[in-house]
């Protein structure tokens, strides 16, 4: 074996994919703020986005023999887990806090104010299921929709659209003219 | 018959120790609502939720020293679609059930908008118990906090969640606060 | 402050709970442990005067999944206490957050007569 392929063996990628449970465990580290907080976005409730995270890992490594490369990675959990949020969100409970009850808040906003941010997620938490999960992408994950679109399988102007009307609702709600 | 009646005695004296838990369910209500939230946690679910609530989240840790001396939170609140959905009586029900050591403290009587009652039990200079009654023409929100409240730490909570404070000298204490954090 | 930058801020990736990884481990291990062939399952029958070995081999398989049971069984129930510990917490926080927006109506109401 050459050095370049030893290198390349020691990825953790690569040895995830030969079957090393270690190797496994730091892709589980360093991706699951990403994947728990996609779906904890999405759902707004810590429990159920634990659960979505644990299921996507498992069908990870499930499919590690499918996986290319990391950025092939990336995509691939971005995916599942939009995925799996959406397939989820028909068995899910009702919603405790719903769109509407949100009152209005104050445009002038301090720069880091915890009520805002916690408004914000309940009022992404009421919009429509793509809605919701497009915005996660766009602003948790700063994708664009020309990315967005091949994780969701959408065109990329429905990206857009739902993108346009999900800030057009939010602006309307926080009164952000 | 004689240890039966010293049995009795004990346990009427020893009932005022305990803080009450008002019955708050009425199905019928619960019905007829559009959205209703529920929350119905006893003594060891509230330590079990203690345990899950983030240290190092500012709101969180306050939210458990709050429920750290509770034995109960219950809350019922129901939406509806049309005003004057929900029999009314229902919040007489609930002030039937409080006992002399209930006192009101705050009234808010509003012909269009909310109608909100607090009232306290207050075991001597000690607080043991909250009831909120919150009687909307479409809304109907009941919250039973059952323990000894410690009102300071309730009152900050609020702040934090951009509630403003009561007083105009407790404004004044959290100012000097926010300056010594700067 | 523009909205977007209100919701990047509001929708920053926030830490999985502690012990992720380790519970996600722990069900990777399992799934594995399922999928690898059992050392008792072999279809090449054994020849004559081994049994005793077969007796031991089955009891070790026995004695493996009675324990495999106990773990797992143990690790089920910490996952329910945990799914029950996680939504206990929402509820604090959602019965708290409406026990103080009540209060917060009934204290402005006073707060106006004062003022007036």
């Amino acid at each position: 074996m050459n050095a370049l392929t030893l290198a390349e063996a020691e990825t953790p990628l690569e040895r995830a994919r030969s079957g090393d449970h270690d190797a496994f465990a730091e892709l589980v580290e360093r991706h699951e703020g990403m994947v728990f907080s996609i779906a904890l976005h999405f759902f707004d409730d810590r429990a159920r986005a634990e659960e979505i995270a644990q299921d996507v890992f498992l069908q990870l490594y499930r499919s590690m023999g499918e996986i290319e490369t990391d950025a092939h990675l990336l995509f691939w959990l971005r995916q599942v887990t939009s995925r799996r949020c959406i397939d989820g969100v028909r068995r899910a409970r009702m919603r405790l806090v719903s769109f509407e009850d949100i009152g209005e808040v104050p445009a002038k906003t301090h720069a880091a104010d915890p009520l805002l941010d916690r408004k914000l997620q309940k009022l992404i938490a009421g919009l429509p299921d793509h809605q919701r999960i497009i915005v996660t992408l766009r602003y948790q994950e700063d994708l664009d929709p020309s990315e967005i679109c091949g994780i969701v399988g959408m065109p990329v102007n429905t990206v857009k659209s739902h993108l346009h009307r999900a800030l057009v609702a939010l602006r309307k709600k926080l009164g952000d003219h | 018959m004689r240890k039966f009646a010293i049995l009795i005695f004990l346990a009427a004296l020893a009932a005022p120790l305990h803080a009450q838990r008002l019955n708050l369910d009425f199905p019928s209500i619960a019905e007829r609502a559009s959205e209703s939230t529920d929350v119905t946690l006893d003594g060891p679910m509230l330590r079990l939720a203690a345990k899950f609530l983030d240290k190092s989240d500012h709101d969180e840790q306050q939210a458990r020293d709050i429920i750290k001396s509770l034995t109960g939170i219950y809350v019922h609140s129901y939406e509806f679609e049309h005003e004057g959905e929900y029999d009314r009586s229902v919040v007489e029900k609930v002030r039937a059930q409080l006992g002399p050591s209930w006192k009101s403290m705050v009234t808010v009587r509003s012909r269009v908008k909310e109608n909100v009652d607090i009232y306290l039990d207050m075991r001597g200079e000690n607080i043991a118990g909250l009831l909120v009654i919150d009687a909307e023409p479409r809304e109907l929100t009941l919250v039973n906090l059952v323990g000894p409240i410690d009102l300071d730490r309730l009152a900050s909570l609020e702040g934090e969640f951009g509630i403003p404070h009561f007083s105009k000298g407790e404004r004044e204490k959290d100012k000097e606060k926010e300056r010594k954090h700067e | 402050m523009h909205l977007e930058d209100n919701l990047k801020r509001a929708l920053a990736r926030q830490s999985a709970p502690d012990g992720f990884a380790e519970r996600v481990m722990n069900a990777v291990n399992a799934v594995s442990a399922e999928a690898r062939p059992s050392p008792g399952a072999s279809r090449h029958p054994l020849p004559e005067g081994e049994g005793r070995g077969i007796r031991r081999g089955w009891r070790a398989i026995a004695a493996g999944l009675v324990l495999t049971a106990v773990a797992g069984g143990w690790a089920a129930e910490k996952a329910i206490e945990r799914r029950e510990g996680e939504r206990a917490r929402e509820e604090v926080l959602v019965a708290l957050h409406i026990a103080s927006a009540k209060v917060r109506v009934a204290q402005q109401h006073v707060h106006e007569i004062g003022s007036h």
